[in-house]
């Protein structure tokens, strides 16, 4: 019954369920970051379990290895913006995969360009003074054990440098407006397994910027510390769709975090080595979330994007009208209501 | 090197049956990387199939996953599924591993949580596994993660709202950690539960004999300084722990290690040194059932080079 429905929505003209997956391990061009071994097996564990769920998906990968059917080089940066917006370079195509035929997106790699304050706080009036690169509003993050002011900044996915063959040298702001996910039926959902994905409180600056139609994002929220680079992250994120394709993206994203081991994805969310006592790990070197968001004309339907299951979520109709309205989930790796990320 | 490594473990050891779990047909392989510590094959079969440590699993007429009323069951690509009006409680065959998932309508997801407290959380759900029978003796601590709403309008910040815990036991065997082990559940208000994994699996005991080398190495000064030189990594400090392979990962895979969180990688290092992998964290072949997005024209215009330089 559920893979008939299923066949009958991606039969429609106006539902697309076309995957782009991205994995990048290794940064030569980049001495910045180190490679990331686990990155490229954290998308292919995306794809692998996702074929787990039986039912045909047009697919493209791109990893930074050679491989069968495989585009096995980097990926470009300026495949994340839209030269209608004045990107440079030759299109989205890849990631956008606009004219209805792209469902989701997933990007495993390094995220760059965290600017620290290095300055302690007990609430968001103490955080004023912007170091440079960063411009206010600001927040003043939080653990049970660690305070830090941040300031606006943009979310940086950051592909290697490979070749001369990047416009940005790799380093892609898209939260500058040049990402534009979803015009043109553009893809429905995109996942970004980076560091510094977002922070408290910045998602409508850092992520609503790109949203253009898309109906969710989903992403790794270091409150403090990075994300761990693991190989289940994607695994555990499809696993949700291959069992029950009548379960929510956005909650499988989020959910792949109580999936994750906490001592084997990550480290402590303390000061304390090894002290694992008030959370940490599952994907996290530290204290984080796995966050999603979504926006439209009201409260109401961006909430309603939350609950879009793998089918639906593939509905062009479906898309988002505006960005009046933001919903944000997140499960993290600590008791946050007890201490909660931001004040 | 990482391939033959992988081969290995792979093929080392013949499959055991473990007598402590009987009912869910995990066959519990004993892969190691053969290193020529003295014993024989034969010893080590001996010693692998001999005293297992207990696992857990979880079927799913034991288990309170909210899956409403029962539609069907199904089996396929090696999981048995039960598929009810509000979710999926799903059992990878050849494991006993289990995943349980909520539909994205499902009511319980609309309740609010079941405890405004983590430890209240946290108590609920090993009350509730350790009553299914999972051994107690093997429960660290219970870990809890926490889901956070916000609904908020543009350039407004919103107000945070609890929607759940979920809790996990965390897995000790003698002193070691067994940290890829999973019971885990989501509680919703009134004690319904969103969802549930247990990989709780059981394994050689040889597994625990290897973790104390390492651990019985590293107590050595001058063997430890010798060790922690030899390793390929930024920091050296680490903790030696049982590491086993995914719930649907076949065949299974068990190994002592010395874990090392070197920047944001963990590795594994075995007790010579030699960097050793579970099969998540090595590439792999993906299967390519579909066909490729026809939104590309040319390889250039998709963002790749068709030629290595």
């Amino acid at each position: 019954m559920i893979s008939a429905l299923a066949a009958l929505v991606t039969s429609q003209a106006d539902a697309g369920n076309g995957l782009t997956v991205v994995g990048i391990s290794n940064y030569p061009n980049n001495p910045g970051f180190p490679n990331i071994p686990n990155a490229i097996p954290n998308a292919q564990g995306f794809l692998s379990s996702f074929f787990l769920g039986n039912q045909l998906h047009p697919q493209q990968a791109f990893y930074d290895v050679p491989g069968p059917n495989v585009f096995w080089d980097a990926f470009a940066d300026w495949a994340f913006l839209d030269p209608a917006k004045g990107a440079l370079g030759f299109g989205d195509q890849t990631w956008n995969q606009p004219g209805g035929a792209g469902a989701i997106s997933f990007y495993s790699g390094h995220g760059g360009g965290y600017i620290k304050s290095n300055q302690t706080c007990q609430s968001t009036s103490d955080c004023t003074t912007p170091p440079n690169g960063t411009t206010m509003p600001s927040v003043c993050m939080l653990t049970w054990f660690s305070s830090e002011c941040y300031y606006q900044q943009p979310t940086f996915p950051a592909v290697d440098g490979v070749w001369g063959f990047q416009a940005y040298g790799g380093l892609v702001d898209i939260s500058d407006g040049l990402a534009d996910w979803g015009h043109d039926d553009g893809i429905h959902a995109a996942f970004m397994d980076m560091s510094h994905g977002t922070k408290p409180h910045m998602w409508q600056y850092q992520l609503g910027s790109a949203m253009n139609g898309i109906h969710v994002i989903g992403t790794i929220m270091p409150v403090w510390g990075d994300e761990a680079v693991v190989a289940d992250r994607g695994q555990d994120f499809a696993d949700e769709y291959a069992i029950n394709p009548s379960t929510s993206v956005a909650y499988s994203y989020i959910d792949s975090m109580e999936l994750m081991s906490e001592q084997q994805d990550g480290s402590p969310c303390s000061n304390v080595a090894n002290d694992y006592s008030v959370g940490g790990g599952r994907g996290i070197n530290g204290c984080g979330c796995n966050l999603v968001i979504a926006a439209d004309t009201t409260s109401q339907a961006a909430q309603a994007h939350m609950t879009e299951d793998w089918g639906v979520i593939e509905n062009d109709t479906l898309n988002s009208g505006g960005k009046s309205w933001f919903s944000i989930y997140a499960v993290c790796n600590w008791d946050a209501n007890k201490y909660p990320f931001s004040n | 090197m990482l391939s033959v490594l992988v081969a290995a473990v792979a093929l080392s050891g013949q499959a055991c049956r473990p007598g402590s779990l009987a009912s869910d047909g995990h066959d519990g392989s004993p892969p190691r990387v053969e290193r020529g510590d003295g014993d024989s094959a034969e010893d080590r079969q001996d010693d692998d199939c001999n005293g297992d440590v207990p696992g857990f699993s979880m079927p799913q007429k034991r288990s309170n996953f909210h899956l409403g009323s029962v539609q069907s069951v199904e089996q396929r690509a090696g999981f048995e599924r039960t598929i009810g009006s509000d979710g999926v409680f799903a059992t990878f065959l050849s494991t006993g591993g289990s995943l349980a998932v909520s539909n994205a309508h499902s009511s319980i997801l609309a309740l609010g949580p079941f405890a405004t407290s983590g430890t209240a959380n946290n108590e609920a759900v090993k009350t509730y596994f350790i009553g299914r029978g999972l051994p107690v003796n093997q429960v660290a601590r219970v870990a809890v993660v926490s889901e956070i709403a916000f609904e908020e309008h543009a350039r407004e910040r919103g107000t945070p709202r609890l929607n759940a815990y979920a809790s996990s036991l965390v897995r000790v065997v003698d002193g070691f950690s067994v940290a890829d082990s999973k019971a885990t559940a989501k509680l919703k208000a009134g004690g319904e539960i969103a969802l549930e994994q247990v990989w709780w699996p059981p394994f050689s005991r040889r597994a625990i004999r290897d973790a104390r080398a390492i651990q019985s190495m590293l107590s050595d000064p001058h063997r430890r300084e010798t060790y922690l030189a030899s390793l390929p990594t930024q920091t050296k400090d680490g903790v030696v722990a049982v590491c086993h392979s995914g719930w649907h990962d076949q065949p299974f895979v068990v190994f002592a290690a010395y874990d090392v969180q070197d920047g944001q990688t963990r590795r594994h290092f075995d007790l010579y040194g030699n960097e050793i992998y579970l099969p998540k964290e090595t590439p792999r072949m993906t299967p390519m059932t579909g066909h490729l997005i026809p939104t590309c024209a040319t390889p250039r215009s998709c963002g790749t080079r068709a030629t290595k330089p």
